[in-house]
């Protein structure tokens, strides 16, 4: 077990490469697929693939944003509240 | 305990928790297995139907309805009592296990009660042992939260109290079972807040994230599993259908992930993805439809065991190396392998990649919300698996057990990694034939979650959420710090309470003192003399006036009495001369 897990990490740049040709994949996969659904979106290419990467992006500036603006404090913050 | 084909599972427990003490070694521990193995029998046997009717106080109490949808969540709750106990074995306090087996026991009696009075009892009963898994962690900051999560909790049990209280004077019994929207009052809206805390429902949330990651590590498992899913039980039997539970349950699904990414304790991580699971949960209760209703049970059921490995495996790592903050963690994968491919199969399945078990269960209830013409909150349910995926997925993953830092450990316990590789099976076993589960739903429904295009999307969803994680990485890099949440409001009310009476009510208190000192005392030393004085001169000269007159009349009357016969004789024929005299004058 932890034989594979050291070549995985010594090769990390493969898995990073096959990550994202993986993705490519999808996208190609995609034009082959009939799509099923009710709403607009459901049923427009790449619709999945675009909204993963605007939702990841804002997600993650969102909470990162409002966590330096005020959220975040110190871990005594509370004392013994 | 027995009643024609119906065992209690619950009873089992509570009972079967008297022997723990009096049991010794590998004996106890055959023995705590032996419990939970028996609960998972006695649901797979267990008829349809009601029983244990008791009449206590007037009441007609029913401790035993077996339907589909009891049956669902019994078969969960005894399946990962059974993993818990196997996780917890190692623990050596008699306490911890009796207060694991009260837990688990009034959960399922709460699952299988008929009415409100014992689903009430069962209730404040898991409330009252469940905080015990927290305070057995022994730390100051566990036993404050422990108080907390108890004080919360009283509140929520008082809000169902008073509404089936109310409900009972309205309809005249405490029946528990479906009460239709458009019929509802004030009586069901706070049986409604009851179950809605319990189920940690934004804004009744923050209880959980304060106490879960607070627990001990073996606690922390089963507080994952029964409360909250006992309470998305509860409000699928009497709720569903309600629109406030469709939009407050997606907006908990959203909120959990948002805190999740950034929070630095791996278990408050996982407390926050509860909150945003049992959203999904609480969402499909309330958009009602049976795909929903059925995508909630499917969802309570693998919610339970790969949220259940989750913390079995951040518990581990609490466990090996004494912290869960992400910022102190890395490199695990050297030392703990296995903790790590367990808790990556729990991630996924979480995050609903297919073949794993949220796959099959998280797009029924997203599915349903599109099918049923709520966009809206299908998006927003997509919206929470990238955050799912960002934070315990990638996350966790990459500053645990990847990056670098961190100690030399040693691999978990056998019977930690054995619970872990039990869940991980599960997890894997519902994800490749989910039709295991789906026939354990309420609703008989036809649902196909491996249609080629669902497969596509949500890879895809996923994959390149992903991509961004990696892009913004370091931006994501956990931080030595706690997050503010709705918490706040009553830990600072209680301080600035505190404060207030430290500087205000206790100033007060001295100048009342000195006052009384100056005014009081005085005034009571002059109330005191005065009181002396009358009593000894009033009423001392009264009553000592009296004495003395008795004793003078007694004096005089002794005198009389000289004891001379003729001395009696010459008086009497005195005063007898003396009469005859005055008769004659007269």
């Amino acid at each position: 077990m932890k034989r594979a897990l050291e070549v995985l990490v010594r090769g990390k740049v493969y898995v990073r490469d096959i990550c994202l040709l993986s993705l490519l994949g999808l996208l190609i996969l995609e034009l082959l697929v009939e799509h099923h659904g009710r709403f607009w979106f459901e049923r427009t290419y790449g619709f999945w693939s675009l909204f993963g990467v605007v939702g990841a992006f804002v997600l993650c500036k969102a909470s990162k944003g409002l966590a330096h603006l005020f959220l975040s404090k110190g871990e005594g913050y509370y004392g013994e509240w | 305990m027995v009643s024609g084909e119906f065992i209690h599972p619950g009873f089992v427990f509570l009972l079967g928790s008297l022997l723990i003490p009096l049991l010794k070694g590998w004996l106890k521990k055959a023995y705590l297995l032996a419990i939970a193995a028996l609960s998972i029998a006695l649901v797979a046997t267990m008829p349809e139907g009601t029983y244990w009717h008791v009449d206590w106080l007037g009441v007609r109490m029913v401790l035993g309805r077996v339907d589909k949808l009891s049956l669902c969540f019994l078969w969960v709750f005894t399946i990962m009592a059974f993993l818990g106990v196997l996780y917890g074995l190692h623990r050596s306090e008699d306490g911890h296990h009796v207060a694991a087996f009260w837990y688990i026991g009034s959960s399922l009696g709460a699952v299988l009660a008929g009415d409100y009075l014992s689903l009430f009892t069962f209730w404040e009963l898991m409330a009252c042992s469940s905080v015990f898994l927290i305070w057995y962690r022994r730390r100051p900051e566990s036993i404050r939260a422990g108080f907390r999560y108890l004080m919360v909790h009283i509140f929520g049990g008082l809000c169902l109290f008073f509404g089936m209280i109310f409900r009972y004077w309205q309809v005249g019994d405490f029946a528990f079972g479906p009460i239709p929207s458009g019929t509802a009052g004030v009586s069901d809206y706070l049986i409604l807040s009851g179950f809605a805390l319990n189920a940690a429902v934004v804004p009744l949330h923050a209880w959980l994230p304060d106490a879960y990651p607070e627990a001990t590590v073996e606690g922390a498992v089963l507080l994952s599993a029964f409360t909250t899913k006992t309470a998305v039980y509860t409000l699928a039997r009497a709720f569903s259908g309600y629109e406030v539970l469709a939009l407050l349950g997606t907006l908990m699904a959203v909120y959990g992930v948002f805190y999740a990414l950034i929070e630095n304790d791996m278990r408050r991580v996982l407390a926050y993805h509860i909150v945003s699971q049992v959203g999904y949960m609480v969402a499909g209760v309330g958009i009602g439809t049976a795909l929903t209703i059925n995508g909630a049970c499917s969802h309570a059921f693998a919610h339970i065991i790969y949220k259940g490995l989750l913390f079995m495996g951040a518990g581990a790592v609490l466990y090996r190396t004494g912290t869960c903050k992400l910022s102190e963690l890395g490199g695990l994968w050297r030392w703990m392998p296995w903790t790590m491919l367990f808790y990556i199969i729990g991630a996924v399945s979480i995050s609903g990649f297919p073949l794993f078990s949220g796959f099959v269960s998280k797009n029924m209830t997203v599915s349903g919300a599109f099918e049923a013409g709520r966009p809206f909150l299908g998006i927003f349910m997509e919206l929470a698996a990238i955050g799912t995926f960002l934070s315990v997925g990638l996350k966790v993953t990459a500053f645990a057990f990847f990056g670098e830092g961190g100690k030399e450990v040693k691999e978990a316990p056998w019977n930690m990694l054995l619970a872990m590789a039990l869940a991980s099976g599960i997890c894997l076993f519902i994800g490749i034939y989910p039709h295991a589960l789906y026939r354990l739903l309420p609703f008989e429904v036809e649902y196909h979650p491996y249609e080629i295009s669902k497969v596509l999307e949500v890879l895809q969803l996923l994959g390149f959420s992903g991509l961004v994680f990696f892009i913004l990485k370091e931006k994501l890099r956990p931080e030595p710090k706690i997050n503010l949440d709705l918490d706040f409001s009553y830990r600072m009310l209680t301080k600035y309470f505190m404060a207030f009476d430290r500087r205000v009510i206790a100033l007060l208190d001295y100048l009342w003192g000195e006052v009384w000192k100056v005014v009081g005392i005085r005034g009571l030393y002059g109330g005191a003399e005065a009181s002396d004085s009358f009593d000894r001169k009033a009423i001392d000269g009264v009553v000592d006036g009296m004495a003395y007159g008795v004793r003078t009349i007694g004096d005089r009357a002794r005198r009389l009495q000289w004891g001379s016969l003729q001395g009696y004789i010459a008086l009497s024929t005195a005063i007898a001369l003396l009469a005859l005299i005055l008769f004659a004058l007269e």
